[in-house]
């Protein structure tokens, strides 16, 4: 049981003093089980120091999450999906009407924010703070971050999409007259489709299109993060350290774009690029992603100087 | 002005350092009857140790020995003379 922790433990991104807690924490496990001699004491040990290691990473993340810079990041990609998300309602409201309509583009606006904020928040995890004079505090924002997706991926999306649905597909019908607008099936969350299936109305189509939507969006957003981090660990000059994660994180989101659309729609890669449906107009955030986080790490890397490494540093 | 502040776990640290000579941070959450975790004593000791209230050096097992310095000694004499518990005599 050690090892596999001691892996996952490895691959999270620490700070020097993070990684040397959580090193000293996992010493503590390995003298305890050699000192074991019974299964049962084998057992407890190990639990004891799966406990203390998830402990320690809970700790520092805590720690993290607490420090300022952490917190002007979180406010600055909110003020981004705040930006993207009204951006877009406006389009959808304007495109769809003669004379434009605050009220709608408002509800639009509200339906979309929460669905644009998951999926921007990533970006937290993977710019370093600049005004912190210590190692990358990441760990505390992935760990946030993870809590969140999961919340917004079960929860949050689906009933934001469905409202984003049902609002653009009212607009629709009430200023589109030549035909009718039908509804596409209603997204259910994992608490609905729990729901019904306490309730023995469990439909089985239903729930496989909502859970392998979940699992492909769900799967991208960890790999963004393990390709920047991977990217910032392996690079040996501070520019692309710090920029690494951005410029990885950037190919992974226009990469990920059409293969989202081609996995959950099952739509062509090539039609999935240009083929923009009314209520899908949300998905246009996906593109301002990369846009972002290619400008990002372009200024990171003209401020970090080129030639230090981070081990002629040490 | 610099303030610096301890932290109850800091403390209990301190407090238990002072009674040994060295020790490994298991030995303190043994001995601080449940006011130090597992989870928590290695962040708090590589907190203190960049404040220089402890030092550490490499044992066997990649596993550390702390002490406490004299900072540490001195900021514990202060806090427990803020809370009351000990005095100082001042001699005319």
């Amino acid at each position: 049981m050690r090892r596999p922790v001691e892996f996952l433990a490895d691959m999270l991104p620490l700070d020097e003093a993070g990684r040397r807690a959580v090193d000293e924490t996992l010493a503590d496990w390995r003298c305890e089980a050699n000192d074991a001699t019974t299964s049962g004491g084998r057992l407890l040990v190990d639990v004891i120091g799966t406990a203390a290691v998830v402990g320690a990473i809970t700790r520092l993340a805590f720690d993290e999450v607490r420090m300022p810079g952490s917190w002007q990041l979180f406010a600055r990609v909110v003020g981004l999906a705040l930006t993207v998300s009204a951006m877009i309602a406006m389009i959808g409201a304007w495109s769809t009407l003669a004379a434009a309509e605050w009220p709608t583009a408002v509800t639009l606006l509200v339906a979309l924010l929460p669905i644009t904020l998951g999926s921007y928040l990533p970006l937290v995890a993977l710019t370093p703070p600049f005004r912190l004079q210590r190692g990358v505090p990441v760990l505390g924002v992935c760990l946030l971050l993870g809590a969140i997706a999961a919340a917004n991926l079960g929860w949050v999306t689906p009933v934001a999409k469905l409202s984003f649905r049902v609002n653009a597909v009212d607009v629709l019908a009430a200023h589109v007259r030549e035909a009718p607008v039908p509804r596409s099936d209603p997204e259910r969350s994992v608490p609905a489709l729990a729901g019904r299936a306490m309730a023995g109305g469990f439909d089985g189509a239903s729930a496989a299109y909502v859970l392998s939507e979940r699992a492909a969006l769900g799967a991208t957003a960890p790999a963004f993060l393990l390709l920047g981090i991977q990217a910032r660990r392996f690079s040996r000059h501070r520019r692309w350290r710090h920029a690494g994660g951005l410029l990885a994180w950037a190919v992974a989101a226009v990469a990920a774009f059409p293969a989202v659309l081609a996995v959950t729609e099952l739509r062509d890669w090539l039609q999935a690029l240009f083929f923009y449906p009314a209520n899908e107009l949300r998905l246009l955030q996906f593109w301002v992603v990369p846009a972002v986080a290619l400008v990002a790490a372009g200024l990171m890397a003209r401020r970090s100087p080129a030639s230090t490494t981070i081990e002629a540093k040490r | 002005m610099h303030r610096m502040r301890l932290p109850a776990s800091e403390r209990t640290i301190l407090e238990l350092l002072a009674a040994r000579e060295a020790c490994y941070g298991l030995e303190l959450v043994a001995s601080s009857e449940g006011r130090l975790t597992r989870g928590g004593i290695y962040v708090t000791l590589g907190r203190m140790e960049q404040k220089g209230l402890v030092t550490s050096e490499a044992a066997e097992g990649g596993r550390r020995q702390y002490r406490a310095t004299g900072l540490g000694e001195r900021a514990l004499l202060a806090a427990r003379i803020f809370s009351g518990e000990a005095t100082i005599e001042v001699k005319p």
